[in-house]
């Protein structure tokens, strides 16, 4: 018995010891996108208010907006239910700088590659394109303002 | 025979694999069904500093009618400096009604607003240096009422309603590792939040149709799954989905009341309403809407007292008051009528000898950074459903101290066995029947 249990180890041993056949593959050179895997340090409050701000409406905030910004944006403690009013009222103030409804039906690419760099300052991978078409094509009738709102209060908005 | 053994040790241990993630530091496998005195606890931090002279002893007479039995009359010069206020909301004073510990303590930490905060929410004695951004140490009455409660209660039923958004808004949660945001409380400082500034912030309304807030939630999901680094996890507190749905809808609410002028004078204060009055009458709006088992909130007009007595003396008759209105809605209103138990206690008191600075009647202010005696004695009111609370009844002698205020609403709402070892103060049994 105990000359067949080492001769059973012995054949696995000699056979899980056969040198592996390496198969390379080589594939023409792509250019991948980095997509938010840089951005790791989270914005702090005031970052976070001062370039949402700046990001849509292409001006620096005053100190007495910011200030006021502040204050509200501390005075919720569920983050996300104060980050999704503010930028709601922003993307809705009159003064808001968006590309409009239909330069997002004639190229919704370009636009949504536009919107991933001023916000994300990167591009969008295709996947994130492709995503995105699909589903303002599910969703005739939203447009820019939504894109904008989804794209400032997503996870990677609040880091840099 | 073997084979036996072999599968019943297999089935134990997977029971075993099973049950651990349940079982909780107390070991117990699930969390205790203690028996609740009450669904609902508000506890008022009626705070900014009282000295038990000005309050429970009536030194310039009885400047909490709403609160203390007696006719003892004010001062002349105090009672021609006073506000006019409306009748009281209730029909008796509120000791009537309940317990009140006359010589109550703040027995250690330095007496500063944060530490008597900390204290009275955490029920530890923190002598902490004096970090107002920073979280406590210990977890937090929420954290304990919502890891320890079962069924597990949900973010929008703890409350923190905090006077000012710049001292004590990091108190819903503590940086204590087995506890923390997942089991924090809703922190809100409406006076800040609906604020003309704080109105113009948030906009008109956010109004989202239910079916694009579901569309634009999937595009969210997909761009956050994008991303490695959830927001989640340095976010703070969070609500569910539902939760945050009530509270967009509540703000809502607030914001087109607050536009609308219907949150200028509410209560009909005929000098109007002062910072302590708006936060209770937001506490109320938060009791209303949600019916939270647990909220917290505080005032602080009294710390005028640093630089003006009379004016202390006169907010300390605004927030008596403001707590007499607190219970008046809390018993007219369902889900929480004859179902809650109100704890009212200053967290501080002020030092024995006053500053040099001078108010109108020529009365020197009053500071609490000393650490004296004085500073350290407060009196604690507890009202309940009769049956509950015992009512009438009056702690004359020293008894009770903040630390106690904690393991005393853990009692209340049935989760005290859990906080075995965590709490070093007692239930305030001399309160209940």
């Amino acid at each position: 018995m105990r000359v067949l249990v080492v001769s059973l180890l012995s054949i696995f041993v000699l056979i899980s010891c056969k040198e592996v056949e390496v198969n390379q593959y080589e594939v023409n050179p792509v250019g991948v996108t980095s997509g938010g895997a840089d951005k790791s340090q989270l914005k702090s409050d005031l970052q976070l208010l001062s370039i949402m701000f700046s990001d849509v409406f292409g001006r620096a905030i005053s100190q007495s907006e910011l200030q006021d910004l502040a204050d509200t944006y501390n005075s919720f403690g569920d983050k996300q239910v104060i980050i999704d009013r503010l930028t709601w009222r922003f993307l809705n103030d009159a003064s808001a700088q968006l590309p409009t409804d239909t330069e997002l039906q004639t190229d919704p690419a370009g636009v949504i590659t536009s919107l991933y760099e001023r916000y994300y300052s990167r591009t969008p991978g295709e996947m994130e394109v492709w995503y995105y078409q699909n589903w303002l094509s599910d969703n005739p009738d939203l447009g820019v303002l939504h894109l904008a709102f989804v794209l400032l209060t997503a996870d990677e908005y609040k880091y840099y | 025979m073997e084979r036996r053994n072999f599968l019943k040790k297999t089935a134990l241990g997977s029971v075993g694999m099973l049950a651990a993630p349940y079982i909780l530091p107390s070991g117990r496998l699930f969390a205790a069904t203690g028996a609740r005195k009450v669904n609902h606890v508000v506890f008022c931090l009626f705070a900014g500093g009282v000295r038990n002279w000005e309050s429970v002893q009536k030194a310039e007479g009885n400047l909490m009618p709403n609160i203390l039995s007696g006719n003892e009359a004010i001062t002349n010069d105090i009672a021609s400096s006073m506000s006019a206020l409306p009748s009281s909301p209730l029909s008796a004073p509120m000791q009537t009604m309940g317990t009140l510990f006359r010589e109550f303590r703040f027995s250690d930490g330095p007496t500063g607003h944060y530490n008597g905060h900390t204290t009275a929410i955490t029920g530890q004695h923190t002598n902490t240096a004096l970090n107002l951004r920073a979280a406590p140490e210990w977890p937090t009455v929420f954290e304990l009422y919502r890891k320890h409660s079962n069924p597990a209660a949900s973010a929008t039923n703890a409350w923190w309603v905090s006077h000012t958004n710049n001292l004590y808004p990091l108190l819903n949660y503590s940086s204590h590792p087995s506890y923390g945001p997942q089991y924090g409380a809703n922190q809100i400082s409406p006076n800040q939040l609906f604020s003309n500034s704080g109105l113009n912030a948030l906009g008109n309304s956010y109004a989202i149709d239910p079916d694009v807030a579901e569309e634009l939630d999937r595009l969210r999901h997909f761009t956050n799954a994008q991303f490695d680094v959830p927001f989640s996890a340095a976010a703070g507190l969070e609500n569910s989905k539902e939760g945050r749905d009530q509270i967009q809808a509540f703000i809502n609410r607030m914001v087109q009341e607050a536009q609308g002028g219907q949150h200028n004078n509410p209560w009909n204060i005929p000098s109007g309403m002062n910072g302590d009055m708006r936060n209770i009458f937001y506490a109320e709006q938060v009791l209303e809407e949600f019916k939270p088992e647990l909220l917290v909130v505080n005032m602080f007009g009294v710390d005028v007292a640093h630089t003006n007595f009379t004016e202390y003396c006169n907010n300390l008759r605004r927030a008596d008051w403001a707590v007499a209105h607190l219970w008046d809605t809390i018993q007219n209103t369902p889900g929480l009528a004859n179902d809650t138990l109100l704890i009212v206690a200053p967290e501080i008191g002020r030092n024995a000898n006053p500053n040099t600075i001078l108010d109108a009647n020529g009365r020197p202010a009053l500071d609490h950074t000393t650490d004296d005696a004085v500073s350290r004695e407060i009196f604690c009111l507890m009202l309940g459903p009769s049956g509950v609370v015992n009512t009438g009844n009056v702690v004359n002698q020293v008894t009770g101290q903040s630390i106690d205020i904690v393991p005393t609403i853990a009692d209340a709402l049935g989760f005290l066995p859990e906080t075995n070892g965590i709490l070093p103060g007692r239930v305030l049994q001399e309160a209940f029947v």
